[in-house]
């Protein structure tokens, strides 16, 4: 056992670090691989066979800690949480025994094969989303299609109303904040404010479609709580809902956004998939390696334990770089490359591994795999407008591009209807290499 | 005779499958591949696993994590 190596100087909430962290990452899994942040008060774990192993072994690793807020929430803000915020931990942060009943009970509710059979619906709408911008000279492809796509297909999943996406994408980006961000006290209690708005939005969704069935993953799950009363209440699908109401969609909308970034930065591998489609469901796996939506995820140690040699005390919080691992060179060949034909992408953590891996993997890949399908037919001369500089939410969880500017039908084409000074110089900021 | 040699394509596809999936030789609480949609036939100790991602002979008391309720 080796004396654990303390990085003083990593932030992963830095600016620097939220715009890029593979830099940072790179260098930290060589000089150290785990490593403890005294400022975090975490254990951080970069190669990708220690972070396997971690989220393999529920034994030695609760998930406890998965959804709680990294930097400790100031009192004032904990009172207005308290007042009206209920949530217990149900899917992503349980351990058994509850766990096991709550992910049955979505399982059965969100099976891959009904998932799978959305497919014709959600290629519909993401086909008239992209209709509706593709002559634009140039659009932010966030605004219009990363967020709204995988917006509807979760809220209407869950059966929220149309009416209420943008509300919902202004708390669902507030939580996320709260949670996994470094904000000031005074913003604290702002945004604390907007996450017992949600949830209370989520309890009286739930009251009101417990006598209004319809069509739906809530209904079905209420449906179920119906016929399996011990397994399932209506408490536990507020939580089940409120989870769901951002992990639904956050995930596939930082995947279309990172993933057309790093498509359209390594122009070949964007022309290799408008020439031979068959490459898609095999990029999607390597977008989600590469640049992928969840940058860190998080455990508790149950027991005194070690990771690659450095021990690690019981009740020792660690985060699992998946940023890390997913460019480890001992596990993947030249990592920072991207790469469309990669033979071992689908080996990223993406979505989890394991117990906890994440319920909306089908879902996710069904909706990367249209756009990319949509967008190489429909608008294959895209290009990244140029000298613009990429920008991510300050958190240290999710990879969230705030916004990619983009010519849907080339430079050339923005430029001759009116969209001077898109076409000079470059991208800074971003994806790695 | 020739002396018998471990097929190494065959044994890498098999760990990949391992890697891939999370698969193991113990059950995950009350789930197993026994218990799983995708285990061919229900009652056997070995089946073959017809979930994309698997396509092997697994044990009734394995699991994964595609791990799926069946239908009834």
């Amino acid at each position: 056992m080796t004396q654990c190596p303390v990085a003083h100087g990593y932030d992963p909430l830095a600016p620097s670090t939220v715009l890029d962290p593979y830099s940072a990452l790179n260098q930290l899994r060589t000089e150290g691989p785990v490593f403890h942040l005294p400022e975090l008060d975490h254990y951080i774990v970069t190669r990708y066979d220690d972070v396997e192993r971690v989220l393999l072994d529920r034994d030695t690793w609760s998930a406890a800690n998965a959804s709680s807020p990294l930097i400790p929430v100031a009192p004032a803000a904990q009172e207005v949480l308290n007042a009206g915020f209920k949530r217990v931990p149900t899917l992503n942060n349980a351990d058994p025994p509850r766990h096991g009943p709550m992910r049955k009970s979505v399982l059965a509710c969100m099976t891959p094969r009904r998932l799978n059979a959305l497919e014709p619906t959600l290629r519909d709408y993401a086909e008239r989303l992209v209709d509706g911008f593709r002559d634009e000279p140039v659009v932010d492809l966030v605004e219009v299609l990363a967020f709204p796509f995988p917006g509807y297909a979760a809220f209407s999943l869950l059966g929220f109303p149309d009416a209420d996406t943008e509300q919902l994408k202004t708390w669902s980006l507030q939580r996320v904040l709260l949670t996994y961000g470094r904000l000031t006290e005074a913003e604290q209690v702002e945004v604390a404010g907007d996450v017992v708005a949600m949830w209370r939005y989520v309890e009286d969704f739930v009251a009101v479609r417990a006598g209004n069935l319809a069509d739906d993953v809530t209904s079905d799950l209420l449906r179920l709580s119906v016929d399996k009363p011990d397994q399932l209440n209506q408490f536990d699908i507020v939580n089940i809902v409120y989870s769901m109401a951002l992990a639904g969609h956050e995930t596939t909308c930082n995947s279309i956004g990172n993933g057309m970034l790093a498509l359209l930065r390594n122009r070949s591998q964007w022309d290799a998939l408008v020439a031979d489609p068959t490459l898609i469901p095999n990029a999607v796996e390597e977008i989600l390696r590469f640049d992928g939506p969840v940058i860190n995820h998080r455990r508790t140690a149950r027991v005194d334990t070690e990771i690659g040699g450095v021990a690690i005390p019981a009740g020792a919080k660690v985060m699992l770089c998946f940023a890390s691992a997913a460019h480890d060179p001992a596990h993947f060949a030249d990592p920072d490359a991207f790469e469309v034909d990669r033979a071992d992408a689908e080996l990223h953590f993406a979505f989890g591994k394991g117990p906890h891996l994440c319920l909306g993997a089908p879902l996710g890949r069904l909706e990367i795999r249209i756009v990319l399908e949509l967008l190489t037919t429909m608008t294959p001369d895209i290009e990244l407008v140029a000298d613009q500089t990429v920008g991510y939410s300050p958190n240290a969880l999710f990879r969230s591009l705030r916004a990619l500017s983009v010519a849907p039908r080339g430079l050339a084409y923005a430029v001759s209807h009116g969209a001077g000074g898109v076409a000079g110089g470059g991208v800074d900021g971003g994806s790695p290499s | 005779m020739t002396e018998p040699t471990v097929d190494e394509a065959r044994f890498e596809q098999a760990q990949r499958v391992v890697k891939l999936t999370a698969l193991r030789g113990q059950p995950l609480d009350d789930d197993s591949c026994a218990t799983c949609l995708y285990y061919l036939e229900p009652g056997a100790d070995l089946a073959f696993c017809w979930h994309e991602k698997v396509q092997i002979l697994v044990g009734a008391p394995w699991w994964c994590h595609h791990w799926e309720m069946t239908d009834d």
